[in-house]
């Protein structure tokens, strides 16, 4: 099916497309060092960390699964925007100033090994990258097949054609400009997003009669659209699938490393406070509004063929052409904003965690940032061809990797910077049984008879092998436990009388200023620290 | 009824952008305050770091800034000797 296809969106989307490509090569010739390329020179301000935050996290899904489940269940599926719309709360406030402080005393570059550093061993960077690497690439091949899928769709093109189109420019900006043009194509593709859905928000709610209308509407179709427990009451009473639906997304962004090594690369712990506020505004525009625009369909558009393309459907009686096009390419931008975000980081894991690790240990500043290219270069390149020759399923391929993902990495990412007892026996643990569950549980099908999501069972048993792990294993080194309180800013500094210049005193005296830290002398006794 | 809907469904589903806005301020407010103090703690710390002495060898955050100081120093000097002579070809 072509809904548009038109000379109007070839033109809008052929503009999009040269300006994300413009901002690559101009970002390719600012990037002078690895840092700069991998993590933005840890220089992203508030804005555009909460933009691109928020991008990443939110892919062409909330343009059309969302409305089209909404159009289906009705007002039930308004529980994945419950937790959806506090996710930016929970992920900064819990993680943002911390992990940006402890990753950048840890010197990392990529999440994979901000956990090597947190948890020492052998094995740790292996386990997290082999993971990491197999999961986020199955996120890169299934958004590179929806952008595909969706040129296609709406311009009436070979999904073959479409897929070359949106990939390669995809892989171009990202090889080019690295995190930096990533971030500034998530920004402009933010507001892209936004915008568009808050005017066909705003135009269909003078069609329906604003939400009360649209209620009243609703409840004469068919009064369960209207309720808590979706169409017919299929779900009464399964407060285990709300809480399920609820926490995948509230908590589940904390435990996706394309997601947290934003936090990393933020120009100081001090912009969380800002982040929190611009990425929950725009959150609460963005999410709760294409649910409730796919409850508007089903007044306007109650014979649809395909619920997914509900909202492009509005778009196209709602808004002139020059205007609908620009919808087609807020869908490209959030598929866009979250395959770019994917593929930067399978070329920082490869570039930093596999080849300066194990291949060229002695790598230079230019030797990894292209590496980094290359390997951009490459997954891209692959990633189309498997998306040409054997392409999987969408869907099925986002909910696994997310699933695997947060259930694999969610516990490591809290517990480094908020429980000091947490070490590497945990975290080998939580990775491992997170994974293996996940895998277990998508493939045996138990999500649908159990009525436990994928994500809530993997999560449940990647916390408990945590905590029995790190309770079990060799606590970490007091050198570790130093820089985790001082990433929270809670380190004691030792009173004043014992930080005096004993070395110049005489060297003896360092031993007793070990005595008066260790045994909490100066304290017992109610001297402050300073 | 609430814009058409039970309270139930009302308080359940549509009154979260509000609250997670509210969320939201509050919580500027209040790492604001945090900033205030870690700013102090930080300043007290690199103090005593500096009498003492004493540097956690995990901590590779000045050794790295310094090395990419170093590097872009170097990376800009290059650039400049090749405008240079550039120039004297003119």
């Amino acid at each position: 099916m072509s809904l548009g296809g038109g000379v109007a969106e070839y033109i809008v989307l052929g503009i999009y497309m040269i300006g994300m490509i413009g901002i690559g090569v101009y970002w390719a010739k600012h990037s002078t060092t690895s840092e700069d390329y991998l993590l933005g020179g840890r220089k992203i301000g508030s804005f555009l960390t909460a933009l691109t935050l928020q991008t990443t996290s939110m892919s062409g899904y909330m343009f059309m699964g969302g409305p089209a489940q909404a159009y289906k269940e009705g007002y039930f599926t308004l529980w994945y925007a419950v937790g959806d719309g506090g996710g930016a709360i929970f992920n900064v406030g819990i993680l943002g100033k911390r992990m940006r402080r402890l990753s950048y005393f840890l010197g990392c570059l990529s999440p994979i090994e901000y956990i090597e550093k947190r948890y020492p061993g052998k094995a740790t960077r292996a386990i997290a990258a082999v993971i990491a690497i197999c999961f986020v690439y199955g996120y890169v091949l299934a958004q590179f097949l929806s952008a595909g899928k969706t040129m296609s769709a709406l311009l009436g093109l070979p999904v073959s054609v479409s897929i070359i189109i949106g990939a390669g420019v995809i892989i171009f900006y990202t090889f080019a400009g690295g995190y930096l043009a990533v971030a500034w194509t998530d920004f402009i593709q933010g507001i892209i997003m936004v915008l568009s859905m808050v005017m066909i928000f705003v135009l269909a709610w003078g069609q329906v009669g604003g939400l009360t209308g649209l209620n009243e509407a609703l409840t004469a179709v068919d009064p369960t659209i209207t309720g808590r427990w979706g169409v017919g009451n299929m779900y009464e009473g399964q407060w285990g699938v709300v809480a399920g639906a609820v926490g995948v997304y509230l908590i589940g962004y904390m435990g996706l490393p394309h997601v947290v090594i934003r936090h990393m690369a933020m120009e100081s712990p001090k912009l969380a406070k800002q982040t929190v506020v611009i990425a929950t505004v725009w959150n609460q525009m963005f999410i709760f509004i294409p649910y409730i625009i796919g409850l508007m369909g089903i007044i306007m558009i109650p014979n649809i063929d395909d619920p997914e393309m509900v909202v492009l459907t509005m778009a196209y009686q709602l808004l002139p052409g020059v205007l609908a096009a620009i919808v087609l390419v807020a869908i490209m931008s959030a598929i866009m904003s979250t395959a770019d975000a994917q593929l930067m980081l399978m070329g920082t894991m490869l570039g930093r965690d596999i080849y300066q690790r194990y291949i060229n240990k002695n790598a230079n500043d230019k030797q990894l940032m292209n590496a980094s290219r290359i390997c951009i270069l490459a997954v891209g390149v692959l990633s189309v061809i498997i998306a040409l020759i054997k392409p999987p399923g969408v869907f099925g391929l986002v909910v696994f990797s997310f699933s695997t993902l947060g259930s694999s990495f969610l516990p490591s990412y809290v517990g480094a910077v908020w429980w000091k007892r947490g070490n590497t026996a945990g975290c080998y643990a939580s990775m491992v049984s997170g994974c293996i569950v996940s895998i277990v549980w998508e493939a045996a099908g138990l999500a649908g008879p159990t009525g436990m999501h994928t994500f809530f069972i993997g999560i449940i048993v990647s916390i408990v092998a945590y905590v029995i792990g790190s309770l079990i294993g060799k606590p970490p080194t007091e050198e570790m436990k130093d820089l985790i309180d001082r990433a929270a800013c809670k380190k004691k500094i030792p009173v004043g009388l014992a930080t005096v210049n004993y070395k110049d005193i005489a060297p003896e005296t360092s031993g007793v200023l070990t005595f008066l830290k260790e045994s909490n002398y100066m304290e017992e006794r109610g001297f402050q620290p300073v | 009824m609430i814009l058409g809907l039970e309270p139930a469904v009302f308080f359940s589903f549509l009154v979260w952008p509000i609250v997670y806005i509210i969320i939201a301020i509050i919580m500027y407010f209040v790492m604001a305050s945090h900033d205030k103090k870690e700013e102090a703690w930080e300043k007290a710390y690199d103090e005593w770091e500096a009498s003492t002495g004493y540097h956690n060898p995990l901590d590779v955050s000045k050794e790295i800034e310094a090395r990419t100081a170093a590097e872009i120093a170097a990376a800009k000097a290059a650039a400049e000797a090749k405008t240079d002579e550039g120039g004297e070809d003119k």
